[in-house]
């Protein structure tokens, strides 16, 4: 059996001490949070389990998809995700934010010519200018957020709290874009009105919080340290929050040696009777969960270079959705 | 099982939804493949800096490279070869227009249009076009006789299939006429509807924005046609007996119930599927799923490992359950790839891999050494 866990190479850097310990940050501090990450990290099941957290406090929250095929269904039985907002359970409302209908509603609003709306809508010019001002297709539905942001009932926000389950990290960098690319392009007309309106939300740090989600697999860290970057380099906005999904379970704890010993094979009798005769496969299962959790524990270090909180999100060992996000709420309830 | 789909068809693509391993899955396709004596191709499109680290290379170009050298030195000798190739995005579409541009100074306007610069590589299916462009054009050649296609890491499956589709829409639809009589402004009058909707548009994105988009079609009109008919040869490509779909889903029961809707919609297009291969299944051993504890006793190491091998035991039962559910129902082979493997990030992982593929799929055989 190769040794569990290699040393770690390359600098380990002075904060990771204090990044390592496990918080979500401001993030609930935040009005607006933006959820990103790349595809099937449990992107929607952190950006659920946000919003079902802050509903259950009494935050009246809006959780928004933005998915052909959305998840909602999956996670809150009995919900049908819609464009049209619907009611997910106590003080939570869910929507999925298509392009196509925003733009239907955006243009009917603005412009109050519901045939042109129609024609537009139908045929495919709405790519042609997408093409021509990549990121455009996400200004619109986040015209749509900016909206619900700004909605207000009896002189308070109408909503405490907007969640949005935004798309994986490369359409997201080109929404994160958008706004400073556009006013370069566009200068004058209704787009360019729009795309102040929408810097204005994002680069606000009070009110508006990125979280980045990714497993602590190697092509996702890989994503999430270039997503960090280019955001960086490129935007002039700042993630809140780091949160690591599914980071395994530290069995060993204080008694680590001995852990690894019993799984590389030496016999133990406490250890080998709490299995209670499976025997070797399941200490075989065991090994390969430290293992991985070993390799995790490095690339941890990696993400942590990025100086911004990360949260650490257990593994679940769950197979069904609702489950999971039941579970992953109870996580979240021990933030502030 | 999987050598019997290597063995009935040429071109094996690989689909699936994000974050499965289908890049992984591709190289021990390939490995396999060129074991069984094949001259093959990998074509990927991911960054797939794993996978190139698995055959020992330092990145993988847009030039098919020969990695056979490599794996007999890695210990892993193929009778056959084993090729392997990035898919270059917009190279492949500027030689699209190249190729299609009817005279030099028609190629050169198109290539230095800002919007073409902008849009290729990015326009909603231009990625999938290119890859499909690509793979049809080396199936074309007799280079190579088995074809491993990655798909690029949508998050939805089915957006391969599709995503040509919505591209040549996008080409063919009234858009670009609407397009070029604006240009000319002939007979612009203020009730017609064309005048209204870019009114319209103007208002949205001032007049600049419009006059470039104009001057784009006028170009790309002339390559239309040559552009069209090569992806109706590429679906047509999909549908033959040499081209077979290899579905790489999780083993939990959501994925499981997505790789099955893609299968049947591949099957109602007239494509075939010889596989699903189940990765990173976790085989369960014993009968029963033991009893998950409410929570964990923290004080004792005992306690916390009763805990674990429980709840990892409850998660092999669940989903074992569902592949069952999976094989009872889908025609196509499902092939488990047990957890257990590891990251394949070396040319030993990526042996075993191969190797898991090509063993058959009765549990007992597959179960974790």
């Amino acid at each position: 059996m190769p040794p569990l866990c290699q040393p770690v190479r390359g600098r380990v850097n002075p904060l990771s001490d204090e990044l390592f310990e496990p918080e979500l940050g401001a993030v609930f501090d935040r009005r607006f949070l933006f959820v990103t990450g790349k595809g099937g990290v449990g992107k929607s099941l952190i950006s659920a389990a946000l919003a079902a957290r802050a509903a259950d406090r009494g935050e009246r929250t809006l959780w928004v998809e933005m998915s052909e095929s959305p998840r909602g269904g999956h996670f809150f039985t009995g919900f049908k995700p819609r464009y049209q907002l619907a009611p997910v359970r106590d003080s939570l409302w869910g929507m999925n934010l298509r392009v196509q209908p925003a733009i239907e509603e955006y243009l009917a609003v603005a412009f109050k010519i519901p045939f042109v709306t129609r024609l537009i809508a139908r045929n495919t010019l709405f790519q042609v200018l997408t093409g021509a001002l990549p990121g455009l297709d996400s200004l619109i539905p986040l015209g749509k957020i900016w909206y619900e942001l700004g909605r207000r009932r009896g002189g308070k926000p109408y909503w405490d709290r907007v969640v949005l389950d935004a798309p994986s990290t490369g359409h997201a960098l080109a929404m994160l874009r958008f706004p400073q690319a556009a006013q370069d392009i566009v200068k004058s007309g209704n787009v360019a009105d729009r795309a102040r309106e929408i810097e204005t939300i994002l680069g606000d740090r009070s009110g508006t919080g990125l979280v980045a989600v990714t497993t602590l697999d190697e092509l996702p860290v890989d994503e999430t340290c270039e997503l960090l970057e280019r955001v960086h380099d490129e935007t002039p906005y700042r993630f809140e929050a780091i949160v690591c999904n599914e980071v395994l379970p530290d069995i060993g704890q204080a008694e680590k040696p001995r852990y690894h010993e019993w799984l590389a094979g030496n016999p133990d009798d406490e250890l080998d009777d709490s299995l209670e005769g499976a025997g070797d496969k399941a200490r075989s299962h065991l090994a390969w969960l430290e293992r991985r959790r070993c390799s995790q524990q490095a690339r941890l270090r990696r993400l942590s270079a990025n100086e911004v909180p990360m949260f650490h999100a257990p593994w679940i060992p769950a197979a069904d959705e609702a489950e999971l996000l039941g579970a992953m709420i109870d996580v979240l309830k021990d933030q502030r | 099982m999987i050598e019997t789909s290597i063995d009935r068809h040429r071109i094996l693509i690989v689909g699936g939804s994000g974050g499965v391993g289908k890049t992984s899955v591709s190289a021990a396709l390939g490995l396999a493949a060129a074991r069984e004596g094949h001259r093959t191709l990998v074509l990927t499109i991911d960054p797939a800096r794993r996978l190139a680290a698995a055959l020992g290379l330092e990145g993988i170009g847009p030039e098919a490279e020969d990695v056979t050298p490599r794996l007999k030195a890695g210990g892993i000798p193929v009778s056959g070869e084993l090729h392997a190739m990035m898919l270059d995005v917009r190279n492949t579409l500027d030689r699209a227009v190249e190729r299609h541009a009817p005279n030099a100074q028609r190629k050169d306007q198109i290539l230095n249009n800002r919007l073409y610069q902008n849009i290729a590589g990015r326009l909603s299916g231009s990625q999938e076009y290119a890859a499909m462009q690509q793979l049809q054009e080396i199936a074309s050649l007799a280079e190579f006789d088995r074809i491993i296609l990655d798909t690029p890491p949508t998050t939805q499956a089915m957006d391969f299939l599709t995503a040509p589709e919505r591209l040549q829409a996008f080409f063919d639809s009234n858009l670009i006429r609407i397009f070029m009589n604006f240009s000319g402004r002939a007979g612009r009058g203020f009730f017609r509807v064309t005048d209204v909707l870019f009114r319209t548009l103007e208002r949205l994105t001032g007049a600049q924005v419009i006059r470039e988009i104009t001057e784009f079609f006028e170009v790309a009109e002339s390559i239309l046609e040559p552009f069209s008919a090569q992806a109706a040869r590429a679906r047509r490509l999909l549908r033959e007996q040499q081209t077979a779909f290899v579905i790489v889903t999780g083993a939990n029961p959501h994925q499981l119930e997505e790789a099955s809707e893609f299968a049947g919609a591949l099957d109602a297009m007239g494509i075939g599927v010889s596989n699903v291969v189940v990765n990173r299944w976790l085989p369960a051993l014993e009968e029963t799923a033991p009893e998950l504890p409410d929570s964990i006793e923290n004080s004792k190491l005992a306690e916390r490992v009763r805990y674990w091998h429980a709840a990892l035991e409850r998660l092999a039962h669940r989903q074992t359950e569902a592949i069952k559910a999976l094989e009872a129902q889908d025609g196509a082979g499902v092939v488990r790839v047990p957890e257990m493997s590891g990251a394949v990030d070396s040319l030993s992982g990526l042996g075993e891999l191969s190797d898991r593929l090509r063993t058959t799929t009765s549990p007992s055989s597959t179960e974790a050494r």
